[in-house]
This record gives C-alpha cells, sequence and structure tokens, in this order.
C-alpha cells in the first residue's frame, strides 16, 4: 500500500506532513489521509509530485509501493509494446507466461530507468 | 531436414575458429554468450527458453528445470537466432517443436553445428554411439543425431 510507505519515507527525511505537503503541492489534509490508506489509488502525476519532493525517483515510489504499473499505464507506447511481446506468450502455459511476462516488464522497466524515460519526469 | 544459408554458415564458421570452439570438448560456448544477459527460470517443461532483443541489449532466459545437456542446448539455440539474424524482437522456444517453424529449425540446427563439432561426428558416429557422444558433449542425443544428418545433407561426410 501507498501511504505508509510515503510515511516511512517522510520520516526518513525528517519532513512533517505539512513540510511534504506544500513540496509536493498537495494539500496537508489529502496527505494525510493517503499515509493513513484512505486514498488507496492516487493518481500517478501526484504520485510524481510527492516522489520528487521527497527526492526520489517515481518509478522508486511506484516500486516501493508495488504499483509498478503506473510506469506502464502512464506511457501508451511502453504498454503497446508489451502488449505487442504478450501476444507471443498466448499459448504458453500459465506459469511460463506469467514468468516471462514479469521477466518482459522488468526488462523494460530497467531499460526506461536506465535511459532516463520516467513517464512523469 | 532444412539447411543454413551461406551467410549462417560463414559466421558460425568465423565464431567456431575465432573462439577455438571446437578445441576442447566438451563446448564451452562463454565466449560467444558472454555479451548477453542470460537468466534462468522456474519455467514448465514445455518451454525452453526465451529471446528478447533490445536496441543495447540481448536478454535470454532459459529453463532451470531442464537438465545440463538441454540448458546447453536451449542456450546455444537461442543463440542462434541471433547469429541468424532472424528478424524478430521476441523468440519463445518450446522443448518439442522444432520442425514445425523454419526459425526454430535454423536455430536448432545452429545450435548443433555448435555443440557438436563436426570432427566429432566424422570419427565417431554410428547411431548406437550417439548417447554416448552426446554425453561427452554434454548434449542431448538428438542433437547429436541432428548434426549427423546436417553434415549428410550439406556433403561433409
Amino acid at each position: 500500500m501507498i501511504g505508509p510507505v510515503v510515511r516511512r519515507l517522510r520520516q526518513e527525511r525528517n519532513l512533517s506532513q505539512e513540510e511534504l505537503a506544500n513540496a509536493a503541492r498537495v494539500s496537508s489534509g489529502y496527505l494525510s489521509k493517503l499515509e493513513r490508506g484512505l486514498y488507496r489509488q492516487p493518481s500517478g502525476e501526484v504520485l510524481a509530485r510527492i516522489a520528487h519532493a521527497l527526492g526520489i525517483a517515481p518509478s522508486d515510489l511506484y516500486r516501493a509501493a508495488g504499483m509498478d504499473y503506473l510506469l506502464i499505464e502512464s506511457d501508451p507506447a511502453f504498454e503497446i509494446l508489451l502488449k505487442t511481446l504478450m501476444a507471443k506468450l498466448e499459448d504458453l502455459p500459465d506459469r511460463d507466461r506469467q514468468i516471462i511476462a514479469a521477466e518482459l516488464r522488468r526488462i523494460l522497466l530497467e531499460e526506461k530507468e536506465a535511459n532516463g524515460e520516467h513517464p512523469q519526469r | 531436414m532444412s539447411t543454413l544459408s551461406d551467410d549462417v554458415l560463414d559466421i558460425l564458421d568465423f565464431l567456431i575458429h575465432r573462439h577455438r570452439l571446437h578445441t576442447r570438448l566438451p563446448v564451452d560456448l562463454s565466449p560467444v554468450l558472454e555479451r548477453f544477459d542470460i537468466r534462468r527460470h522456474n519455467l514448465t517443461p514445455v518451454t525452453m527458453g526465451f529471446t528478447l532483443v533490445r536496441p543495447k541489449q540481448i536478454h535470454m532466459g532459459i529453463n532451470r528445470n531442464l537438465d545440463l545437456g538441454w540448458q546447453r542446448m536451449a542456450l546455444a539455440h537461442e543463440a542462434g537466432h541471433i547469429i541468424a539474424n532472424q528478424p524478430h524482437q521476441l523468440f519463445v522456444c518450446r522443448t518439442g517443436d522444432w520442425s514445425k517453424d523454419r526459425d526454430e529449425r535454423e536455430a536448432q540446427l545452429i545450435a548443433a553445428c555448435l555443440l557438436v563439432p563436426l570432427h566429432v561426428i566424422e570419427d565417431h558416429y554410428q547411431v548406437e554411439a550417439a548417447p554416448r557422444i552426446a554425453q561427452a558433449l554434454k548434449v542431448p542425443t538428438h542433437l547429436v543425431d541432428l548434426r549427423w544428418s546436417f553434415a549428410r545433407v550439406h556433403g561433409d561426410i
């Protein structure tokens, strides 16, 4: 869940909720609710601002929160490429399809990060 | 039985001589494979491996549940797709359908040529000796048979 991750990262940086909220251009009420898990699906744009305010890459925040899919959803070209590759896995057993799909996703995400292509940057 | 194009045979000849692949047995393909990102995965027996070709890196995944000989063959087979410069971005290879697809046949022939030196076939091949040769070369027996068939078709023996 994203909330506890944001809270942990904020506390590690000795930031108050208000300080982080100001830096991320969100209200402190919103941040408080986010940290308490009341917003389970915050937008990628807001999370990117929070990530930058915390001094980390949005992708690192997504990954820490188990929300890697945001990287893909926010980049249509990436999604198309992944879907094109996935089409070749259709006839495989479920286990193989899941393993290879996860590997393809990992490779493409790492490639994207290495190229400095964070969607929200 | 398919054959390989002259271009592919030239590349194979270059690789084998450049890296002296066939001077020590079993063949060590490390010099050919070292530029690839290779990982092993917990795949079912259906899938041998896969290769993803990206602009800056070639990524290979091999079924770690296969025995050593099969894993060596799988790596050579995946390398075969690259050596043959086949125009695809993703190759997903199964353990049992090489004959159904031209690209798969080509990759498998390349694997046989890489891992089973011609001089071994010339000197030792007999049908009943294939399992022993395969054991010495650390490859599946059918790869030895395939190398022999290819050498016959190609006029090498």
